[in-house]
């Protein structure tokens, strides 16, 4: 399964994350006033790393295949904030 | 940390997922694994059990067997070497799928422990070419589920190296290890396996932002590593898994870094009130970026 820049925009949008306007290379998500997660990329290539998939996976804190599940559909945004918010503990 | 681990951390970096062939017409063996290639995997071909037994003593894990139950090769033994290769492979503990085909047995003609061994099967008598290509696309599926499974655990298991190594030597030793000889070096290989992932620290000045302004040196894991067809350079600041980037070289990755860092300021900058994390990144970005 390759994370490609694809799934990386519609992750963001599903969390609703915010995006620098100038270089679309870090989305940060508020999970709480003083909790912001932040997600890096690089928007020049179709294809991103293993690295960067496991990156988002890990910070997020969700498992590969709810990881799967957020940009090809089944998981919600919402859903996966309330998993994430769950597993850090907040 | 076995020897096995070891073996697949260095395989990881060929990024291809690796499958077996056996199949004793060469005509139908490269075609598969022509066909294989195309969808992004690597294959080991084999004709017979003897040579599969062989080969399998050498190679590191596999993502998926396809194997021909029927192999005419074996004359010494009875024609389903396929099934023995299968057998083979659920002994060493192998968790590739595998799927079993043939143009000779019907499934009636296997027993249920036989069938039991094959993931996926296709024994119908007779296989046209449409068959054989929706077995090479299941296959490649298999291959590359099971590769992404297999990348996502070697990468959690490095991510936890590089957390213990970074316990064992602070930064400060890594930069007395980087000054004791008397020409300083810029990086060195981590020990055991991260070393052998490709893992190395080093010492690198991030590029002048838009404005020219400078920072200070840094401290980095750099990883680099081929994915199919790309190539890429990862970073990862010493002791901050939080802070990474990625590039097609070293210098684009760094660019990539030193954007993205500046963001992270950007971002700090907008929050009233910080969280310990946050607060941990805003004395390293101080430092780094100093005045800006």
């Amino acid at each position: 399964m390759m994370f490609s820049k694809k799934a990386a925009e519609t992750v963001l949008k599903k969390l609703d994350a915010t995006t620098s306007d100038c270089d679309d290379i870090m989305g940060v998500v508020a999970l709480a006033p003083t909790y912001r997660l932040r997600l890096y990329w690089d928007n020049g290539h179709e294809a991103l790393p293993s690295f960067v998939e496991h990156k988002w996976r890990s910070t997020l804190r969700l498992k590969v295949e709810e990881f799967i599940d957020l940009y090809e559909c089944p998981l919600s945004g919402p859903d996966a904030l309330t998993l994430t918010r769950e597993r850090l503990g907040l | 940390m076995t020897a096995t681990t070891l073996y697949s951390s260095k395989n990881m970096q060929s990024g291809r997922p690796l499958a077996l062939v056996a199949e004793d017409n060469v005509t139908i063996r490269e075609n598969t694994v022509r066909n294989l290639a195309r969808h992004g995997v690597a294959s080991i071909a084999v004709g017979s059990f003897t040579q599969a037994a062989g080969a399998l003593s050498d190679v590191p894990r596999l993502d998926v067997a396809l194997l021909d139950i029927h192999l005419a090769l074996d004359k010494d033994r009875d024609d389903r070497g396929g099934i023995d290769i299968a057998r083979l492979l659920r002994g060493k503990g192998s968790t590739a799928r595998i799927i079993g085909y043939s143009a000779k047995f019907k499934d009636r003609t296997l027993t249920p422990s036989e069938l039991k061994l094959f993931d996926s099967t296709e024994t119908k008598g007779s296989l046209t070419h449409t068959d054989h290509v929706r077995l090479w696309k299941l296959c490649a599926e298999y291959a590359k589920e099971s590769y992404s499974r297999r990348r996502s655990e070697e990468l959690e298991h490095q991510e936890q190296l590089r957390r213990l190594y970074e316990i064992e030597v602070p930064a400060e030793e890594v930069l007395r290890r980087l000054q004791l000889d008397h020409q300083p070096i810029k990086q060195y290989m981590a020990e055991g396996a991260l070393g052998l992932a490709g893992y190395r620290v080093k010492v690198v000045k991030l590029p002048p932002g838009e404005s020219g302004e400078k920072s200070q040196p840094l401290l980095v894991w750099r990883q680099k590593v081929r994915e199919g067809t790309k190539s890429w350079v990862n970073l990862e600041v010493y002791g901050y898994p939080a802070l990474y980037a990625t590039g097609a070289n070293e210098s684009a990755a760094l660019k990539s870094l030193a954007r993205s860092l500046r963001l992270t300021v950007a971002d700090l900058a907008q929050m009233k009130k910080l969280g310990a994390a946050d607060e941990s990144l805003k004395l390293l970005l101080t430092y780094l970026f100093g005045g800006e």
